[in-house]
């Protein structure tokens, strides 16, 4: 694509990454050593609440879903659950 | 002209084999010495020990175990001496089964810089590994059937020669996205094809015309043609330059990805369907849009093929398919196995019009796929919708859905939609799953809602 989206910004999955903006799921993960664009945490899964730069350990949680405490750790939760 | 090689038999560059469309320079083989093929054996019990084609009794010596499958995996050219993969593949054949493995190189051949007389090379090569086979036969007593070539693009080829020389044919052959250039449109004694094994399966990552960097063929060249992502651009293949240059596993790993992503994912696939329990499954098809379309969930006898390894177990399907051609989508990172499955979405008559996208999680007691994104598109009341969906994994007792979907315009009012049923079509189950809901449930955007199996 002539503009730099797709190159710096609308990132895929495992490309690398400075901050969450480029990314298309807005999640920059580090990968030992290495920032990559990873998929956002499903239901159930460890997660992070939304960052300043949006760098993250565990990636926020996916739409509908919020991130919650479960004991020592945080899980993304449906909050629409009865 | 020809030439004659001692054991391996006389070679020409008249036509078909030069000096035609498809090959425009006609070459002569290099010698053997100049090709310079190598066989390195791997077995449970050691691996890495250099055999040769010509000294059975050392070849006897080995821990070869005639009572078990052998398996010749050969590079291609783009290779530039880089074979960590035929290890990668090796390690993973021999972790799912006893089985003889034997890596062949050729660097003489391939690291010409002239593509054109390493595509000529590729019959040393197969005379050789040939020549191999009929000694181990002769010297164990044992069938051509137990031996399977599995050659990535110039090395495709180079397998295909075995078809000719001898008889029985051997077992099996895969084509990890055959060479193109110098073989497509060639008779199909140049080339791989069906004719070449008992049973032939080819993947196609690559097969774009040379002039779009397509280094594989686009031509049916087996008893099965998997064609994933429709055989051309595949996923992750289009990252950025820095992306792809520092490979997940360092940055040579990633030089090389670079280079040709599409060509190598077949060794990718390849080897990842070894030991994966995903099915890998293609669908027969007329072509990939259809595919995509829906049209061809359901596979003759509810049997899908399996790409890659596990293909042979459908060798019975295989041989009644008019046209050899599957077709799958696979994610861009390892693992690339995906399920495929066909989503039917019905929106309520009290569904309000909006532009938006619609997602789908799948449930089963214990566990949930991501939410995926079925497509963007005007939602309109009383409305069926159909998409192909691809699913990481599909969850154990599937017995829950829950849709979810996301506004793309500002609209003063709050909207909602309603959904009067969705049917999840699961390609590893061929059969319909239906889940329904309320159906006078006011949906909002960004909530997820429950339905379940009805």
């Amino acid at each position: 694509t002539p503009s730099n989206y797709g190159v710096i910004f609308g990132l895929d999955d495992g490309e690398l990454c400075v901050e969450g903006d480029q990314c298309s799921s807005y999640c920059c993960m580090d990968f030992n050593g290495f920032n990559r664009c990873a998929p956002l945490s499903i239901e159930g899964a460890v997660c992070e609440n939304d960052g300043l730069w949006d760098v993250y350990d565990h990636c926020p949680c996916e739409s509908g879903l919020s991130c919650v405490n479960s004991g020592s750790t945080k899980i993304c939760s449906d909050p629409n659950d009865s | 002209d020809t030439v004659t090689y001692p054991g391996l038999g006389t070679f020409t560059d008249d036509p078909p084999w030069g000096d035609t469309t498809e090959r425009p320079v006609g070459y002569l083989p290099q010698s053997p010495e100049e090709v310079n093929t190598r066989f390195y054996l791997d077995t449970r019990t050691q691996t890495d020990v250099e055999v040769f084609n010509t000294d059975m009794h050392g070849f006897g010596q080995t821990t070869f175990d005639r009572s078990r499958l052998t398996r010749f995996i050969v590079h291609g050219y783009i290779q530039n001496g880089d074979t960590l993969w035929m290890n990668d593949m090796s390690s993973a054949l021999r972790s799912v089964e006893n089985v003889n493995v034997i890596r062949v190189g050729w660097f003489g051949g391939s690291l010409t810089l002239n593509y054109a007389q390493s595509a000529t090379d590729t019959q040393i090569v197969g005379a050789e590994i040939a020549l191999f086979i009929q000694n181990i036969a002769d010297y164990f007593q044992i069938s051509h059937a137990s031996f399977h070539c599995i050659g990535h693009s110039l090395g495709a080829q180079a397998c295909s020669y075995l078809g000719s020389r001898l008889n029985p044919k051997v077992g099996r052959i895969s084509g990890l996205d055959p060479a193109g250039p110098y073989f497509e449109g060639t008779p199909i004694e140049v080339r791989l094809d069906s004719s070449d094994a008992t049973f032939v399966d080819v993947l196609h990552t690559d097969a774009e015309k040379l002039k779009d960097f397509g280094y594989g063929t686009n031509e049916i060249s087996g008893h099965v043609d998997f064609w994933p992502n429709n055989g051309i651009q595949q996923p992750g293949c289009d990252q950025n330059i820095l992306s792809t240059i520092i490979g997940i596993n360092g940055v040579v790993d990633g030089v090389q990805n670079f280079v040709a992503c599409n060509h190598l994912r077949a060794l990718s696939l390849y080897t990842e369907s070894i030991t994966t329990s995903c099915p890998f499954e293609g669908n027969p098809c007329t072509g990939y849009e259809d595919y995509l379309e829906g049209n061809c969930v359901s596979c003759p006898n509810n049997r899908c093929p399996s790409m890659g390894y596990n293909s042979i177990n459908f060798a019975s399907d295989v041989y009644q398919y008019s046209n050899p051609s599957a077709y799958l989508q696979t994610g861009s990172q390892a693992p690339f196995c995906e399920y495929m499955t066909d989503v039917v979405v019905k929106l309520g008559s009290s569904s309000d019009g909006v532009e938006g996208k619609i997602f789908l999680t799948l449930y089963g007691p214990s566990e949930n796929t991501a939410q995926v994104q079925l497509s963007d598109l005007d939602l309109r009341p009383d409305t069926t919708y159909t998409y192909t969906a691809q699913y990481g994994k599909m969850p154990t007792g599937f017995n829950k859905v829950k849709f979810l979907w996301q506004q793309d315009e500002y609209t003063l009012q709050t909207q909602y939609l309603t959904v009067d049923s969705i049917q999840v079509w699961v390609n590893e189950d061929q059969k319909w799953y239906t889940f329904c809901g309320d159906t006078s449930l006011k949906m909002k955007k960004e909530t997820r809602y429950s339905m379940y199996e009805c």
